[in-house]
């Protein structure tokens, strides 16, 4: 071996063992290396409605997306391509379908998200009221549910439904 | 190739800690082991274990009687009985033999990857290769399993050999002999699928090295296939009678996953997992990921070659013969093969898997390459506006690929750090200097590129040894759990359950307690039994299938299916007077396990339309043997195995051709004078064995005589 050679493997395996010093101290939990936490794509397309007035009428996670029948379902992401299609966002079954009965995804008013996965409900604000939708596929997902004009009469309400199922 | 001891030492300090490396959570939780609770606890531990029962009695392992009414053993997929691996777990437990196996397999595959690349490359450019091809999702996801992680080791042994022979000017014999040992190991060791795929890399690497100069070493090298290829062909052609009829040949879980050429070409730069819209299900969420840093620098290398392209001629046919054309062709394949026959079945991604080690080429030049000298001004000036181009990228991701907005850090730096690699590039058109800067941002670019891989693959987002990732388990996830259940059970009587097989797989792990399963996972699980199963309202389709309401006792009596595991109560089995024999929780999961009230076993024979049920069978290597009851009238007696080609039945010694029942079990009439019955499956004929065996050794010792004799004839 060259001289380079050596001095440059050497080098190399320094930076291979500190890699693996790195991994170990990550996973046994005795350093957090933040850069070691990669995102991970979640969820399920979950068709909720088919065919209401030419729409299919998609969840995704906590989204619900109006598609026009034969258009492809293009990434969230691409909100410009959805735009083209003419896919509207949407946070509950009933609100995606009042964009759809619009013809257009500026619809007034609209759900103001105001907190996420409260015991298995999403909650957002609209004309003054609050409305829940569940996250899951318990009670009918995407349904949205008036609970009130507050955020805390929403809990209070959300808590005893569920104080009602046990 | 003379290797300095340095250098040894090196390659063996890189070989162990990738070895430690692919163990890091054994080391840090107790009590885990380094094997997946899926495909290997669920198919390959029950399998093995079924053919050393087998072996133990001196019989060569044929079928797995305890799973789906009988799995055939030879020729399935999953399993190899005589694979090098194996050896292990006659001498460990499962667990155990599969993490020690993973341990050796990996630094011997480091090892043999380094000694085929040393032969191009310098130290340093082969060890980064080795790791480089080690590494990579295709290879790196799947060396987790039996059937699999054999694949890369014995790739790289064959070729490292070849080359080895193609410098002889006359091959020697223990060279040859180890070319034939490679081969046969390979096929013994390695699913037929991925060993299909490697075989124009294997047949091809000698011509297209040695510009079609050393055709004695490349008839050499088709000899000792064929001959390994014959030795091995009973294996290969029960696999392929039994896929052929298999639920899986005309369905595959590998297509459909990336719908558009914009998915599909982003899930080449970055794993898919990271930023789809829904969650993908295993490997896909990272095996077609290169990233844009292993995709530019490999061509760059090409072009670094290029300049002299008389001189390194062997090496740019290697690279695009045998690495950008298998590229291509397994992403056109994979994607857009859905048509052809048995491709659509198929990973063809795994086509990539030997495609890796020649694009590695590509890249350890280009870390070897003096760039000032070696790139082409035009190629220089390329380079540049192609990283001015990425940076263009980069600074306007939201609109470009709004996919990517938020990218990693990891990715970020590699992103960036090939721009500047590119940038370095040209720049090397004014600095009259050795690129060493180059050189290692190359590297360093690609160090961050294997991060993603080595957390996705390992799971080291998950900071504990549960399952979840298909790397690690914890060790009572080896087997039957909840274990009590199985003392409730009687061995050589038949459960189901209702649940995923493919997943939590207590049909098949019900072996440990000597209980037959009844839900299909294996690839190789009959098409027309489900079917059968399907129309009579049996089953639910998953990847393969399993057992579900309504339960139908008649026709669960005529299975002979005894016991039912539930994950809750069934109020209606109670009222048709099933019985709760046992109930236990295991990971936080309920299990209720049910007798069947008409106390079914395995055999029966039909009394007045009904099943009368026999106790007195025992189950025998390949088979079942069955004491007859005292009968006054002809019956059937049926056997609940499905009755494939090569069951054969014996009434008292009297060899008879088991039929069909209406539910897709073996039956055969018997009549009031007989006593026993033996059902015995045979898939291979003694004469196939022998005539394949005398054959390959015919090839095998012509071959070396030939080359022995033309090496006197020369002196």
């Amino acid at each position: 071996m060259r001289k380079s050679d050596k001095i440059n493997t050497t080098i190399f395996l320094i930076l291979w063992t500190s890699l693996i010093v790195i991994l170990f101290l990550h996973i046994s939990g005795k350093v957090d290396f933040k850069f070691l936490h990669f995102s991970q794509a979640t969820g399920n397309l979950v068709m909720v409605e088919e065919g209401y007035k030419g729409y299919n009428l998609l969840g995704l996670r906590e989204n619900m997306y109006a598609v026009p029948q034969g258009a492809p379902f293009v990434h969230p992401k691409r909100t410009k391509k959805m735009k083209k299609w003419g896919i509207f966002h949407a946070y509950s079954l009933q609100e995606s379908r009042r964009m759809v009965d619009a013809g257009t995804e500026d619809i007034e008013p609209k759900l103001v998200p105001i907190e996420q996965h409260f015991l298995g409900f999403n909650i957002y604000s609209l004309n003054g009221k609050i409305y829940a939708v569940p996250d899951q596929g318990e009670p009918a997902q995407y349904v949205e549910r008036e609970m009130g004009t507050t955020l805390e009469e929403a809990k209070e309400k959300i808590t005893q439904y569920w104080k009602s199922r046990q | 190739m003379k290797h300095s001891r340095l250098e040894k030492l090196f390659i063996f300090y890189l070989a162990i800690t990738v070895s430690i490396l692919i163990l890091i959570k054994v080391f840090i939780y107790d009590p885990c082991y380094a094997f997946d609770s899926n495909d290997d606890v669920n198919h390959t531990f029950v399998n093995l274990k079924a053919s050393q029962d087998i072996m133990q009695h001196g019989s060569i392992p044929e079928i797995n009687l305890y799973n789906n009414f009988g799995t055939p053993i030879i020729g399935d997929a999953l399993t190899f009985p005589f694979s090098i691996q194996s050896i292990t777990y006659w001498l460990l437990p499962n667990y155990l033999a599969m993490t020690v196996n993973r341990a050796i397999i990996a630094f011997l595959t480091i090892i043999f990857l380094f000694l085929f690349f040393r032969t191009f490359l310098s130290p340093l450019s082969a060890m980064f290769s080795s790791l480089l091809v080690f590494l990579s999702p295709g290879v790196f996801w799947n060396f987790a399993h039996h059937h699999y992680q054999m694949a890369l080791l014995c790739f790289s042994f064959i070729l490292f050999i070849q080359n080895k022979c193609s410098c002889q000017s006359r091959p020697r014999v223990i060279d040859i002999f180890l070319l034939w040992i490679g081969y046969t190991v390979f096929f013994l060791s390695v699913s037929i699928q991925p060993v299909l795929l490697s075989l124009p890399f294997l047949v091809l690497f000698i011509p297209i090295k040695d510009r079609l100069k050393s055709i004695r070493t490349w008839i050499l090298n088709i000899s000792m296939l064929i001959s390994a290829a014959i030795l091995t062909s009973p294996q290969t052609y029960l696999f392929l009678k039994s896929i052929s009829g298999s639920t899986r040949a005309h369905w595959s879980p590998y297509s459909g996953l990336f719908t558009t050429e914009r998915q599909q070409l982003l899930s080449l730069l970055l794993p898919a997992g990271e930023w789809m819209h829904i969650a993908i299900n295993g490997h896909f969420a990272i095996a077609t990921y290169f990233s844009i840093a292993f995709l530019l620098f490999t061509i760059a290398g090409f072009l670094s070659l290029l300049k002299e392209y008389r001189k390194n001629f062997s090496v740019i046919s290697m690279i695009l013969l045998l690495g950008v054309v298998p590229l291509v062709l397994g992403f056109i394949l994979q994607f857009y093969g859905q048509s052809i026959p048995f491709v659509k079945s198929m990973d063809l991604t795994r086509l990539w898997w030997f495609a890796m080690p020649f694009l590695a080429i590509a890249i350890g030049k280009l870390i070897d390459s003096d760039w000032k000298k070696d790139f082409h001004n035009v190629f220089k000036i390329l380079a540049g506006l192609t990283s001015l181009a990425l940076i263009f990228v980069y600074f306007s991701i939201d609109n470009v690929i709004p996919e990517f907005s938020s990218l990693h850090i990891i990715h970020t730096l590699a992103f960036l750090g090939t721009a500047l690699c590119l940038l370095a590039v040209f720049f090397s058109i004014f600095r009259d200097k050795k690129a060493i800067i180059g050189n290692w941002l190359v590297i360093l670019t690609m160090f961050l590129v294997l991060i993603p891989t080595l957390v996705y693959i390992l799971g080291l987002n998950i900071k504990s040894c549960n399952k979840g990732n298909h790397y690690f388990s914890y060790e009572n996830e080896a087997t039957f759990q909840p274990a009590s259940l199985l003392s409730h059970m009687t061995p050589g009587l038949r459960m189901a359950t209702r649940e995923n097989a493919a997943v939590e797989g207590h049909d098949l792990k019900a072996i440990f307690g000597g209980i037959l399963g009844s839900n299909a996972r294996a690839i190789v699980a009959s098409e027309e039994l489900k079917d059968i199963f399907y129309k009579n309202h049996l089953i639910k389709l998953d990847d393969t299938y399993f057992f579900t309401q309504p339960w139908q006792t008649d026709k669960l009596d005529k299975l002979g299916i005894r016991y039912l595991l539930l994950r809750k109560e069934d109020k209606d089995l109670e009222n048709r007077r099933w019985q709760l024999i046992a109930s236990d929780i295991y990971s936080g999961e309920k299990y209720f396990l049910y007798e069947n009230p008409s106390k079914a076993t395995p055999v029966y024979i039909m009394k007045d339309g009904k099943p009368l049920f026999i106790s007195d069978f025992k189950l025998v290597p390949n088979g079942i043997r069955v004491e007859i009851p005292q009968i006054t009238e002809p019956t059937f007696l049926v056997a609940t195995f499905f009755p494939s080609d090569p069951w054969r039945a014996f009434i008292d010694g009297r060899e008879t051709r088991p039929s069909m029942s209406e539910l897709g079990m073996m039956q055969i009439p018997i009549n009031p004078n007989n006593r026993s019955v033996l059902f015995v499956y045979r898939s291979l004929k003694p004469i196939h064995l022998i005539f394949a065996f005398l054959l390959s050794i015919a090839i095998l010792s012509a071959t070396i005589f030939l080359n022995l004799r033309n090496k006197y004839a020369q002196k």
